[in-house]
């Protein structure tokens, strides 16, 4: 037996006492590990949100050059780039609410594991407020033609006098729509920043009661964001559809936005170790049970998807089935075997697998395949809603795909990107003080 | 070497089992263990009121193969659950339900997934109990009044006189060395 190895074991019994890894060898939390080098993803950062910027004001650039033609084509061409933005703009806001329901789990739950891995989490939720910037161009839209995205503004009397559209208007009216989307937004931005500013003043002062009003914040916190999170999803997603009805929908939204979150906390992970930083603070077994998480929201997605398709199909209620029937022809009928593989069976058969979880070259390939399903998930919500051709008596899809679609997903979502790589660079890359970060460096999965 | 096994007896020509050994603390039963595994023994093991995180290392143990097992199982349930009832709805008893097409696959998936977790959750009890060598009416190790505070406070290692490397005067000073507080010979 070697000297190192008695060490090793009785530091494994230290936990909260030693900053020492489950080797025993003491972890650097200076500067060099904990912080990215001075100046880093400066260029990537403005590069990708310049491109960002660009590809979202690109996604118009159809509804101008088509002025020439009829006034029906450009209204088309407005309502073909809207909601391929509003894609990418779901796609953006996913990014930040994911991660914030994770940290008020793993604050109020007190998980020791995850502790150098939150401050990633509180950089992507912490870019809640830029969504709301996001949104500003579809609240424009809207206000120069109702009906551009959201069908149920229309003032058409066709539509106003629709009997499913009077019984929901209680609910689904444009002042209401308003104060409720402003309503979420106070929420979630009071959320992310409240812990943003607690665990980074933790940083500095060391204050272990910090740690305690997080724990309190997330309590009611995490009820006000599972309603929120869910009736936002309602808001600007399932009422493209006004005469659909799912009340799986909101977990539905909700698991998608988690295991996305996981996904590009994976990536951003990968990003850090790949820099040689967090040297024994986010090792394979931090990565492991993240693996564990992304596997876990992936079953889940697949659970409730399937959940909200099975109920529709069984009962087989026109109002209901009329939203799968659009996305079962027309080009969409690819995009469910395609969701089924990509966003389920094959991460599912790769991360069940405990050596994928602790590879990180293994894990980010399949964090990047689940990004991309998402998108096309929400791509598969959102656009089908444009292009619908009536005949037999039933709805049925078009998918008419176009450069926008891919310029409107990317241009949020790249914004997105452009600002976490900065808010990365930006400070301490781990909760340099939290009273758990001993026990997350002595984290060890026994099986 | 192509010697027959050494069978050992006690003085009275009773079988020995093998030899078991009592430490005070959990520290060191674990740098005992780490003296055994890299003494080369195979059939032995650590006996102890709790759990004590990281003996398995200490003791050199592979990781179990429990979850082969207990994947390859559930899958072929789920498996089974789907085509049995893709059989019956399309040839066993073939059925119009709700006017939907024979053999509907997503009628099936709910029961298939629960076949699965059935299969999953019998094979890994079974095959736990199994790999364990469970159940077992009798342990050799229970005939020794000592070893009964190992539901209490005392630490225990026990090798088996079937291990390759068993000698008795090996093994007691092995782990008297190793800081056993007593060391007797087990009657099989």
């Amino acid at each position: 037996m070697t000297a190192m190895s008695a060490h090793a074991h009785d530091h494994s019994h230290d936990h909260g006492h030693g900053h020492a890894d489950s080797h025993g060898h003491h972890v650097d939390l200076s500067e060099s590990n904990t912080s990215m080098p001075a100046g880093w993803g400066k260029t990537a950062s403005l590069g990708l949100l310049a491109l960002g910027v660009i590809l979202s004001i690109a996604t118009l650039v159809p509804v101008f050059t088509g002025m020439s033609s009829t006034a029906e084509d450009v209204v088309k061409a407005a309502k073909h780039a809207m909601a391929s933005y509003h894609t990418g703009f779901m796609v953006m806001l996913g990014l930040t609410l994911g991660p914030l329901g994770l940290v008020l789990v793993l604050n109020l739950v007190k998980a020791g594991w995850a502790i150098t891995i939150r401050r990633q989490l509180e950089n992507m939720a912490s870019l809640v407020p830029v969504a709301v910037v996001l949104l500003v161009p579809t609240i424009v839209a809207t206000m120069i033609k109702p009906d551009i995205l959201f069908k149920w503004m229309s003032a058409d009397p066709a539509i106003r006098g629709d009997a499913l559209l009077q019984a929901k208007s209680p609910f689904l009216n444009p002042a209401f729509f308003y104060i409720r989307l402003a309503i979420y937004f106070v929420v979630w931005i009071y959320l992310a920043t409240r812990l943003n500013r607690l665990s980074r003043e933790q940083d500095a002062t060391g204050n272990k009661q910090l740690t305690v009003q997080a724990g309190l914040t997330s309590a009611w916190g995490i009820l006000a964001f599972a309603l929120s999170v869910a009736f936002v999803s309602f808001d600007l997603v399932k009422s493209l559809d006004y005469h659909w009805f799912s009340t799986m929908f909101g977990v539905y939204f909700f698991a998608g936005n988690m295991v996305t979150g996981i996904a590009v906390l994976v990536l951003t992970l990968a990003v850090i170790r790949s820099t040689g930083r967090l040297n024994g603070l986010v090792t394979a077994e931090h990565m492991h049970d993240v693996g564990k998480l992304m596997l876990g929201f992936t079953v889940f997605w697949a659970y409730v998807t399937f959940s909200q398709y099975f109920l529709i199909w069984y009962a087989n209620i026109p109002e209901e089935t009329a939203w799968y029937m659009t996305r079962a022809a027309g080009g969409w009928e690819i995009f469910g075997p395609v969701l089924i593989l990509g966003h389920f069976i094959i991460p599912f058969l790769i991360m069940l697998w405990r050596g994928s979880k602790r590879t990180m070259g293994i894990i980010s390939a399949v964090a990047l395949l689940l990004v991309v399903m998402h998108c096309l998930d929400m791509f598969y919500c959102i656009r089908p809603n444009i292009y619908m051709t009536f005949g037999e008596g039933v709805v049925k899809g078009k998918l008419g795909l176009n450069w926008v679609d891919i310029t409107g997903i990317l241009g949020p979502v790249l914004i997105f990107v452009g600002l976490l790589v900065r808010k990365v660079g930006s400070g301490p890359l781990i909760p340099l003080k939290d009273p758990r970060l001993a026990e997350a460096i002595a984290h060890k999965n026994y099986v | 070497m192509s010697t027959a096994p050494v069978i050992y007896q006690t003085e009275a020509g009773k079988p020995v089992y093998g030899i078991l050994a009592e430490f005070a603390t959990p520290a060191d039963v674990y740098h005992a263990a780490e003296k055994v595994r890299d003494a080369g023994f195979t059939k032995w093991d650590v006996y102890s009121p709790f759990p004590v995180h990281g003996i398995e290392e200490a003791m050199g143990m592979s990781r179990t193969k429990l979850p082969l097992l207990v994947g390859a199982l559930g899958l072929s349930g789920a498996c089974i659950g789907f085509g049995f009832q893709y059989w019956v709805a399309t040839q066993g008893y073939a059925t119009v339900v709700h006017g939907k097409p024979y053999g509907s696959w997503q009628a099936f998936v709910p029961v298939t997934f629960e076949i699965g977790v059935l299969f999953t959750a019998f094979s890994a009890l079974l095959g736990m109990l199994i790999f364990n060598g469970l159940p077992r009416w009798h342990h050799p190790l229970l005939a020794k009044e000592r070893f009964l505070k190992v539901g209490d406070d005392k630490f225990f290692i026990g090798i088996e006189a079937a291990d390759g490397k068993f000698d008795p005067k090996g093994v007691r000073d092995l782990l008297l060395a190793a800081g056993a507080t007593s060391v007797e010979l087990v009657e099989d």
